[in-house]
């Protein structure tokens, strides 16, 4: 069967739980009240309470599981709505035969309002108040922490829940200050510093459950005060769910008023800090335990967890080093691809073929140079010229070559039909100068744009570099 | 007067139709069925650990070429960006043209204890920046960060102004001591390496309920009674439930990176006084030197206006922006109000500077 298809609500007989409540509302009618219980009623005692619980029982256990928790919230709030209404429920039915006076109502909401605070802290373990009456309480943190540390931990803090040291503080003390010996010595110790811990936690806690109390206390006067105050305004209150507003309102002020202070702040640490420290001992007694019969440990799971943390992140730096070497190598591969390019061109440009078996640019160079030198044809030695630039003069040069050497040179250069013109003009050395002269130029003008410009810069400092 | 003038048989009458709406209500709710969370369609692209980074699918035909990354919290989820259809931060982001990414941390255990801030910032976080720096061929991408997401933004964007084309912070810690700010009053007495040393990781229930316990009557009652009065509509239920899957779908925090960041942050106030180191490297926020759109919630309990405004005068950009939404810290991102102003904003803001 699939929880989630499964609704324990729709056959259920609503009527008749209402039905139920509303005859228990029938005995709040004017002459059937019990004074007595006006300001003592504890949850159970409420009409509407108990309609209420009744219903969720009944259709609790076939709730989907998944939302079970979700609407016992509904169900736990619906209880606290109920039973804040129920306070000034019965309030206004003693009040309402000096309503109609509307004389002494303001002593009797003074007296209610006693009554209240005695109901919401008169327990001798506020707690319980809590737990009955405000169902927001269940929820605050301290009972979370408890809960949360507790599955957190192989020794749950539950164990000693039902040690109160209140009660057994004075044997405590005399117990705790009896120093442990024989065989056992260490383990009678270590429980001795445990219940001390747990001891001081606990008064933590108490003092903390107090000032809890404080704050509803000082809520319920804020709310009093409101009621005057709208009373004076001629402001109405016509529902109940007016009324629950108006107590939220007045419990988040009060507590607001209270957590923003020092002492607050104080207290929770201390509250948290006696708690961990507690915690920590218990969890350092079931690894000693643990130890002992040879299992894994939490300590040395962390030592493992905390190694293997630093080897995974030099893991990471090494794989990120090694990424950024080989890109590296990426990228001086296509510098030398590029350079290789370069030098055929060059060399095509001389009009040579590029040598195939040619590795690098550097032996490129050198290979040129020494065919160069051997081959003294006026064409090679233009060609050696062009490449060792500045090591013979182009004056010279100029002069080996004939007129077949200076044509070839002005193709080199590119600039052919202007060297062209050149020559026409200031005869065939010059001319061959000139053009050479002038590539030259062009080319430093070039290296000097790309240096500016940055990417193809560094190719050709690498270039030059080799 | 007395103010309360209710006959007992309006109470009566009050009661019962509460308890009709409850029944009913219940009703409505066990028919729902599953919520979906996380609307808009996305694609994993890279993955890291428990880290996943996302990619969104774009809507419009056209995108900003600078992409942004959405750096979320460590505490819940962060579908919460994109919790529905018309819900959804992410959706505006996309509608407005811009190419979205999205961190998403995972659910940390304990072999994730000893994961530092450094890990999670120079580590996850740039690598999941350097992914999308490649993917698009571009040297820098803009950030945007979420409440603690945030802070880790402006730590990545000190670190790596050469990475950041601009950075966009949303309710945002930057100083952790202002008055208002009753996070940084709770845990100021607590024993924080105390609490890690015993608990490893930090229980997410814990850390939730925590938050929720700023306003426990609130937060934690009043709510629920509202939630009877809208159990009649189905599509208000679903969305209620929506929010309420969110809040109590809580990770745990690793262990270390809470440590540091309860410590060095909440505690010692660190990132305005300049204290603050991620791994070895100090964080300056003078190094924030890209345009800056600081987006703050007036009624923001858990991050208050002050604690994000400080970021104005900590940074070194000369292009600070600063808005205030008039809302609370979740419902910047989930209102119908946020909707319409927060994601259009960022859009423009961003073309502005693309």
């Amino acid at each position: 069967m699939n929880d989630k298809k499964s609704n324990p609500f729709k056959d259920f007989d609503w009527l008749e739980a209402q039905q139920q409540y509303l005859n228990a509302w029938e005995s709040f009618g004017p002459g059937t009240k019990n004074k007595e219980s006006s300001s003592s009623s504890s949850p159970i005692d409420v009409p509407w309470v108990q309609a209420l619980d009744f219903w969720w029982k009944s259709v609790e256990s076939a709730t989907p599981r998944e939302s079970r928790d979700f609407f016992g919230k509904v169900v736990d709030q619906t209880r606290v709505f109920y039973l804040v209404s129920n306070q000034l429920t019965q309030f206004m039915q003693t009040v309402s035969d000096i309503n109609k006076a509307t004389e002494n109502w303001q002593d009797k909401l003074a007296e209610q309002f006693q009554h209240m605070k005695v109901f919401f802290t008169k327990q001798q373990d506020p707690t319980e108040a809590f737990k009955g009456i405000m169902g927001a309480w269940n929820l605050m943190p301290m009972d979370t922490l408890q809960r949360t540390f507790s599955s957190a931990s192989f020794m749950p803090g539950d164990f000693l829940q039902e040690f109160k040291p209140e009660g057994v503080q004075s044997v405590t003390d005399k117990f705790l200050s009896v120093p442990g010996v024989g065989y056992t010595r260490e383990s009678q110790e270590q429980v001795q510093d445990g219940i001390k811990l747990w001891s001081e936690f606990q008064k933590t806690l108490q003092e903390y459950n107090n000032a809890l109390c404080g704050v509803t206390v000082n809520a319920l006067d804020a709310m009093h005060k409101k009621i005057l105050s709208m009373a004076e305004q001629g402001k109405q209150v016509n529902s109940l769910r007016e009324i629950y507003d108006l107590w939220v309102d007045c419990n988040e002020e009060a507590f607001a008023d209270y957590v923003f202070t020092k002492e607050y702040s104080e207290l929770y640490g201390r509250l948290v800090n006696t708690l961990m420290a507690c915690k920590q001992h218990g969890r350092n007694i079931v690894d000693e335990a643990l130890a002992a019969m040879n299992m894994p440990t939490r300590k040395g799971l962390d030592t493992i967890n905390k190694r293997q943390q630093e080897l995974r992140r030099e893991l990471t730096t090494t794989r990120a080093k090694m990424e950024q070497g080989a890109k590296h190598i990426q990228k001086m591969d296509s510098q030398l691809a590029a350079m290789k390019k370069e030098l055929e061109i060059i060399k095509s440009g001389s009009g040579k073929p590029a040598d195939k078996e040619m590795s690098s640019p550097v032996s490129n160079n050198i290979s040129r140079k020494k065919r160069a030198a051997k081959k003294k044809g006026v064409r090679k030695k233009t060609t050696v010229s062009k490449v060792a630039r500045g090591k013979t003069s182009s004056k010279k040069v100029a002069k080996k070559k004939g007129v077949r050497k200076k044509a070839t040179v002005s193709k080199v250069t590119r600039g052919k039909t202007s060297s062209k013109k050149v020559a026409k003009k200031k005869g065939a050395r010059k001319k061959a100068t000139a053009s050479k002269v002038a590539r030259s130029k062009k080319t430093s003008k070039k290296v000097a744009r790309k240096k500016k410009s940055g990417k193809s810069t560094k190719d050709k400092m690498i270039v030059i570099k080799i | 007067m007395f103010p309360f003038q209710i006959r007992p048989d309006e109470i009566a009458s009050e009661i019962q139709t509460f308890n009709n709406k409850l029944a009913q209500g219940f009703n409505t709710l066990a028919e729902i069925g599953d919520i979906e969370v996380g609307v808009s369609p996305k694609e994993a692209i890279y993955k890291e650990d428990k880290m996943v980074l996302y990619h969104f699918k774009p809507r419009t035909k056209k995108q900003n070429p600078v992409p942004v990354l959405i750096v979320y919290a460590l505490v819940n989820r962060p579908y919460m960006a994109d919790l529905q259809d018309g819900r959804s931060m992410i959706q505006g982001l996309l509608d407005g043209g811009l190419d979205v990414y999205l961190v998403d941390w995972g659910y940390p255990d304990g072999g994730d204890r000893f994961l530092t801030l450094n890990d999670y910032i120079n580590g996850y976080i740039d690598r999941c920046v350097d992914v999308i720096r490649e993917n698009h061929g571009l040297d820098k991408i803009n950030l945007l960060g979420i409440c603690q997401g945030g802070t880790f933004s402006c730590c990545y964007s000190s670190l790596n102004p050469d990475k950041i084309q601009n950075l966009i912070t949303t309710v945002t810690p930057i100083d952790f001591h202002t008055k208002d700010d009753l996070l940084s009053h709770l845990v100021r007495n607590v024993d924080i390496d105390l609490v890690v040393d015993t608990v490893g990781n930090m229980p997410g229930e814990l850390l939730n309920m925590t938050f929720l316990s700023l306003k426990p009557f609130r937060l934690m009652g009043q709510k629920y009674m509202d939630l009877v009065n809208l159990l009649d509509d189905t599509d208000k239920a679903r969305d209620f439930m929506r929010m309420e899957k969110w809040i109590f779908d809580s990770p745990d925090q690793a262990g270390e990176a809470y440590r540091e960041f309860i410590k060095h942050f909440y505690q010692e106030n660190g990132l305005v006084k300049g204290t603050v180191k991620i791994g070895d490297d100090p964080i300056d926020l003078e190094n924030i030197t890209m345009p800056v759109l600081n987006i703050y919630a007036a009624q923001d309990h858990l991050v208050p206006p002050d604690a994000s405004r400080a970021l104005e005068g900590c940074i070194g950009t000369d292009d600070y922006t600063a808005i205030e939404f008039p809302g609370g810290h979740i419902g910047i991102y989930v209102s119908s109000k946020a909707q319409k102003m927060i994601p259009p904003t960022v859009s423009s803001w961003l073309s502005e500077r693309t």
